[in-house]
């Protein structure tokens, strides 16, 4: 979501032409501390800090038959992404690879392609492909070797390129098991904390440095990595994806305004504007984890699973809550079959074969007249939160068309949106894999779930629904079905107001 | 237009004309319409929020190879193709035919017909391939070529949860900006009546099985209009003595001859831009015939069937209002794309002709701004011509037969010219000055195109003090 730039250039009634008339000092910080569970950075307290900083960092493997996740990329990595001000928690973003893979969706395919795989390794465009079988109309990732495909993908066995099988990424864009020979990630910093592109923060004006801790997640099997191997080869995962910390690097873009000789300083009207003070709305996300039961055993018929969650929000203005309900890894299975999902790992949200319906309560009250009770009003519903549509093809936010004509509600092959013969790291994108795996490919693997709760997308005060004290009430009933019984687990974001103010070189903000 | 917003309420609307129960609609059952009133309030409607929303199903004229009447397009279960789709451009918005806007009193705002038409060239104008294989699947359930839109076409009802959902915008001239219309009667329109009017069968759907695709019907079920109400601050709609909106216009004629002149009045006193696009008029109301296609103009074959599929390039437009040339002081000069080859097979002289880029180009604008225009289907590349690269992979292959993706002529073709040149609001007036267009080409005399013309123009609803509402165009 684009939000107003409360520039400190404007502040101090400086001109566009002015404004370009700057010094740019980018600096490359180490951190402060960094280890296989985190690491910590310490701003400098000089210049501007400019929106334009990033995180840099490689991983290494001992196999090359474990690779990132196919979406979320590198950014596996990255659990909790949290900015403080001296002691003050300015913004926590948590379960920061689930959001960012999620709000991924909202960036055009087209722009994915070609720019999203060199910063995070992250692969989701689609081509129209047909099953090995000939069945038509299937969709593929869009992996070529005669130059239409995405650049980083290709097809594994060169004398089939006019229909190929597998699918698998350029050896540049895969996880090495040497510093030498694996790729160097970049994350913006504002994925993170989208805050720091509304105003260039003034570092050197500040009393307390600001901070920045990421903390990792841990090297479980479909966290940092899944399995990336040779169809068929069945090799498990294996331990070992580790952050390279001598590569974990801040990249800073620091503005300073030269004095110009017969003119008032500019740095120095900045400094008295903050003097003054500048208030700024920004947003904060608030992450919470629960889990919708799995059954005993498979089901020989559908049944509804109903879970009432309740969000302690008091006094917050919530903007929007998005939802994924990811299956529950078995993180002591190292096979596919343990997975959360065998190619996108622990970053997934799962579909229903049968019928979800949302409903919410804000203030005791239904935020919809009905429920929403189709996959194309919930992806809809998703699509409002930002200004922008969800960009992910039906195949993967529903199931809907993709099953046999069964009451069970199985998966119908032929009918589904990816084929079952064609792979990726080694694993079918589509095709059914129910029974005691209970395992999902690409069909419904991005069923995400979001409620709008903003009058306008304009970042102002107020923008989003006040909540009083009342909790949050969110009810989701989910049909679960043999093809989707195990544990599911379910992860809200709630995008709340936060206003800060930076007066006499402090920041304070509400709420946080 | 930014009105000042306190807050939102959702809403969710169920057709008026609906029976009890889980009501269905079809042509065929007899029930071909779908009637929404949203009550007049001290409220707007944020129009960029409503959505359609509604299963669809098709059902085959005739038990397939398997002995039910599911469509098996692409011969997805192996027992054999039992052919039914709709277009993969505009997916299930083919099954609409017109759709009327009016108040509760009656008063029509927009009467826009020949809504699949005009949609076949509104969405590829502004979407990409990347589109098609994401959110256009969600709202149109359009896809990204005919072999997606055949699995997706295979429906068979609740069993295996097995239609089309869709959650669709409605691009109406009137929601198109996505502006907040006010709703009461003493500030705004009084309420608003959405009737979509839904098409025949045999015009929506079409297929290449006769003996299956004949007779063939769709369903509509689980219709419900839903969207956002925006309650402006103080409860209380600022009084207005009159209200902007915009609204599409359609004629329909046919073009025959290799020089041909079309005129048309619409009395329209401001018009934003014009654009016609054209499809074989023997593929209308055809189970044979994908009725809602783009094509360039076509002549006829000398193949068996005589089918009209033999290019007849356009060479030059002229744009023309009371006579004298505009907004275009100059024709669009084609003629040095023309290729012929007079021994060429089944009389296909012309399909060595390459890609028409001026025409395409004031065709584009007419449909959104150029400077606006971030992406679009049309271009070389997707109209299949003679220099696109072949690629099955995307929807790029238009041709009759190309590779293994028979498209048919899914081009995004057609003739237009925008008279808000820079996109600043400005509008040309055709209240009594009759608009014409020339066309020549290398049309035969004996391929009729129709041609669908539709106007984008800006009108007025204006307030008395009685609250009697007057609109003009």
């Amino acid at each position: 979501m684009k939000r107003q730039q409360p520039d400190l250039t404007q502040m101090i009634g400086m001109g566009s032409g002015e404004a370009q008339d700057q010094r740019v000092e980018t600096e490359i910080l180490e951190p402060a501390s960094v280890s296989q569970n985190q690491a910590t950075f310490l701003l400098p307290q000089k210049g501007l800090l400019s929106a334009d900083a990033f995180l840099s960092f490689k991983m290494t493997t001992v196999s090359t038959d474990v690779d990132i996740p196919l979406i979320a990329g590198a950014t596996g990595l990255i659990r909790r992404a949290s900015i403080y001000y001296g002691n003050v928690l300015l913004q926590e973003t948590d379960q920061a690879a689930h959001l960012l893979q999620l709000k991924s969706t909202y960036v055009d395919q087209d722009v994915r392609n070609q720019t999203y795989q060199t910063k995070t390794g992250h692969f989701s465009g689609l081509k129209v492909d047909a099953n090995a079988n000939g069945k038509l109309g299937m969709y593929s990732i869009d992996a070529a070797n005669d130059d239409t495909g995405i650049v980083g993908l290709t097809t594994l066995d060169a004398a089939a390129v006019a229909d190929p099988l597998n699918y698998g990424k350029d050896p540049a864009f895969t996880l090495g098991t040497t510093e030498a020979d694996t790729p160097e990630w970049t994350i913006p910093l504002t994925w993170f904390f989208n805050w720091l592109s509304q105003t260039q923060v003034p570092l050197g004006l500040l009393n307390e440095r600001i901070s920045i801790v990421f903390d990792f997640n841990e090297d479980l099997p479909g966290m940092r990595s899944v399995i990336s191997d040779p169809p068929g080869a069945n090799n498990p995962w294996q331990a070992g994806t580790l952050v390279v910390e001598s590569s974990v690097r801040l990249s800073l873009d620091l503005i300073y305004y030269d004095d110009q000789p017969g003119k008032p300083s500019p740095m120095a009207a900045i400094a008295a504007a903050l003097e003054k003070g500048m208030e700024m709305v920004y947003t904060d996300y608030v992450c919470v984890e629960e889990f919708i039961p799995g059954l005993a055993a498979a089901p020989a018929a559908p049944q509804n699973t109903q879970k009432i969650v309740r969000l302690g929000l008091d006094h917050q203005v919530c903007r929007n809550i998005l939802i994924a309900t990811p299956k529950q890894s078995d993180y002591t299975v190292v096979t596919p079959q343990g997975f959360s999902n065998p190619i996108l790992g622990d970053y997934n949200s799962r579909a229903s074969t049968g019928q979800r319906t949302l409903q919410v309560k804000i203030n005791n009250q239904n935020l919809y007249v009905n429920a929403i009770d189709m996959d194309c009003k919930l992806w809809n519903e998703l699509s409002q939160v930002q200004a922008t549509p969800m960009k992910a093809n039906i195949g993967f936010t529903s199931a809907v068309g993709q099953l046999a004509a069964t009451a069970a509600l199985d998966y119908d092959i032929d009918q589904q949106a990816f084929p079952d013969d064609k792979f990726i790291y080694g694993h079918p994108q589509g095709g059914v894999w129910g029974g005691a795996e209970n395992n999902s490919t690409f069909s419904g693997a991005l069923a995400y779930m979001g409620v709008n709760l903003s009058r306008t997308y304009d970042n102002v005060l107020g923008a989003g629904t006040n909540i009083s004290k009342s909790p949050v009430e969110i009810e989701l009933n989910y049909t679960r079905t043999n093809q989707n019984w195990r544990q599911l687990r379910m992860l809200m974001w709630c995008e709340n107001e936060r206003l800060m103010m930076m007066k006499n070189g402090t920041i304070y903000v509400s709420g946080s | 237009m930014s009105q000042p917003i306190s807050s939102v309420k959702k809403f969710e609307i169920a057709p008026m004309n609906q029976s009890s129960g889980n009501a269905t609609f079809s042509y065929i059952s007899g029930n071909p319409l779908l009637q929404f009133e949203i009550g007049a309030a001290d409220l707007y409607l944020l129009s960029s929020k409503m959505r359609l929303n509604f299963r669809l199903e098709l059902t085959l004229g005739a038990n397939n190879a398997a002995g039910n009447k599911r469509p098996n397009n692409n011969d997805q279960d192996g027992a054999g193709t039992a052919s039914l789709l709709v277009n993969n451009k505009i997916g299930v918005a083919s099954v609409i035919e017109n759709i009327t806007v009016s108040n509760l009193q009656n008063n029509v705002l927009e009467y826009c017909r020949s809504y699949p038409r005009l949609l076949s060239s509104l969405i590829p104008s502004g979407a990409s391939f990347g589109d098609y294989s994401t959110y256009l699947t969600q709202q149109f359930g359009s896809s990204s070529n005919k072999t997606v839109q055949g699995r997706v076409c295979n429906t068979n009802g609740a069993v295996g949860r097995s239609y089309i959902e869709v959650s669709m915008p409605i691009l109406a001239g009137i929601f198109l900006n996505g502006e907040n219309i006010p709703l009461s009667f003493k500030a705004g329109t009084g309420g608003l009546r959405l009737s979509f009017q839904l098409a025949p069968s045999i015009q929506a759907l079409f297929g290449d099985t006769p003996g299956t695709t004949t007779n063939s019907f769709y369903t509509l079920s689980q219709v419900s209009l839903t969207g956002e109400y925006g309650v402006p601050e103080g409860g209380i709609l600022p009084a207005i003595k009159a209200l902007p909106f915009s609204a599409f216009q359609n004629f329909y004629s046919i073009l025959n001859n290799g020089d041909n002149t079309q005129q048309t009045n619409p009395a329209l006193s401001a018009v934003v831009s014009q654009f016609m696009n054209f499809v074989p008029t023997d593929h209308i109301s055809n189970y044979g015939q994908d009725g809602y296609k783009t094509t360039p103009l076509l002549n006829r074959s000398t193949a068996a069937g005589t089918p009209q599929v033999n290019l007849a390039p356009v060479t030059s437009i002229d744009f023309i209002r009371s006579g004298t040339k505009f907004p275009l002081m100059f024709n669009i000069d084609e003629l040095n794309i023309v290729n012929r080859n007079v021994a060429a097979a089944n009389n296909d002289q012309f399909a060595g002709s390459t890609f028409e880029a001026q025409r395409q180009f004031y065709f584009q604008s007419s449909l959104r701004p150029m400077r606006g225009t971030t992406k679009c289907l049309g271009g070389a590349n997707s109209e299949g011509f003679s220099i696109a690269n072949g690629n099955n992979s995307a929807n790029s292959v238009t041709g009759a037969t190309a590779g293994i993706i028979a498209n048919g002529f899914q081009n995004c073709y057609g003739v237009g010219v925008r008279y808000d040149a820079v996109g600043n609001g400005s509008t040309a007036n055709f209240m009594g000055k009759p608009f014409s267009i020339r066309i020549k080409s290398k049309l035969d005399g004996g391929s009729p195109m129709s041609a669908y013309q539709f106007y984008l123009h800006r009108g007025m609803i204006n307030f008395d003090s009685n609250g009697i509402i007057s609109v003009s165009t």
